[in-house]
């Protein structure tokens, strides 16, 4: 009957939904989003297409210490913590590495606002 | 006995003044019944943001991680007491991770 829901994910847009059969409560947004669809086939900045959890499959153990670490599942421009559809992990060990970087940022190890000058040039997650 | 660890940022300090400001740290520790695995040094380097402390603002200081077991009563006695060190920019207690 009804084709399956496609949710779109994209860190800097909101959530874009798009229905294939058109219904009543989606016939607008369907065509407001037909025109977006070229954009949207464009790979944006953001997107990581690893399929693979790079922390689990290498049994890394992270800690406050290790801002250097800490600071590839950061933002380089922003400084805030990416979310799990960058970074690729698993619910567990996305809980458990925000709150070791909130650790490190408070105890002074992590700045708040930005990566530090010496990791910039570091290897990135994607 | 808990296993903890004390991550201190000291002001940056002359040669002639660490051991002193080290050596008061781990009084403070053992005067509260801790024992002291380890001590290690981070380095000296620039703070990831300015801090405040003692009524003054910091942009450089020496990280040492304190490595200790210690009764879980003496904690509070512990950082109140690291904290009045005038050397000390900031210290936190946390639980060890490591066994």
């Amino acid at each position: 009957m009804c084709s399956p829901l496609l949710v779109l994910q994209r860190p800097y847009c909101l959530t874009v939904l798009r229905r294939s059969c058109p219904s009543v409560h989606s016939h607008s947004r369907q065509q407001h989003t037909s025109g977006r669809t070229s954009l949207l086939d464009k790979k944006l900045p953001g997107v990581n297409d690893c399929p693979h959890n790079c922390l689990c499959s290498r049994e890394v153990e992270f800690s406050y210490k290790n801002p250097r670490f800490l600071s590839q599942f950061v933002s380089s421009q922003t400084g805030m913590i990416l979310p799990r559809n960058i970074t690729k992990l698993c619910m567990k060990k996305q809980r458990r590495l925000a709150s070791t970087i909130k650790r490190a940022r408070h105890m002074g190890f992590m700045p708040y606002t930005h990566t530090q000058e010496e990791y910039l040039s570091d290897a990135k997650l994607y | 006995m808990v296993h903890y660890e004390l991550a201190v940022i000291f002001r940056t300090l002359g040669k002639s003044d660490l051991p002193a400001a080290l050596r008061s740290a781990c009084g403070t520790l053992l005067a509260q019944g801790s024992i002291v695995r380890e001590m290690e040094s981070r380095g000296e380097r620039r703070l990831p943001y300015k801090m405040g402390a003692h009524k003054e603002r910091f942009t450089h200081g020496r990280y040492v991680i304190f490595d200790f077991d210690a009764p879980p009563q003496s904690v509070g006695l512990i950082l109140s007491q690291i904290h009045q060190n005038r050397d000390v920019i900031r210290a936190s207690l946390v639980k060890s991770e490591s066994p």
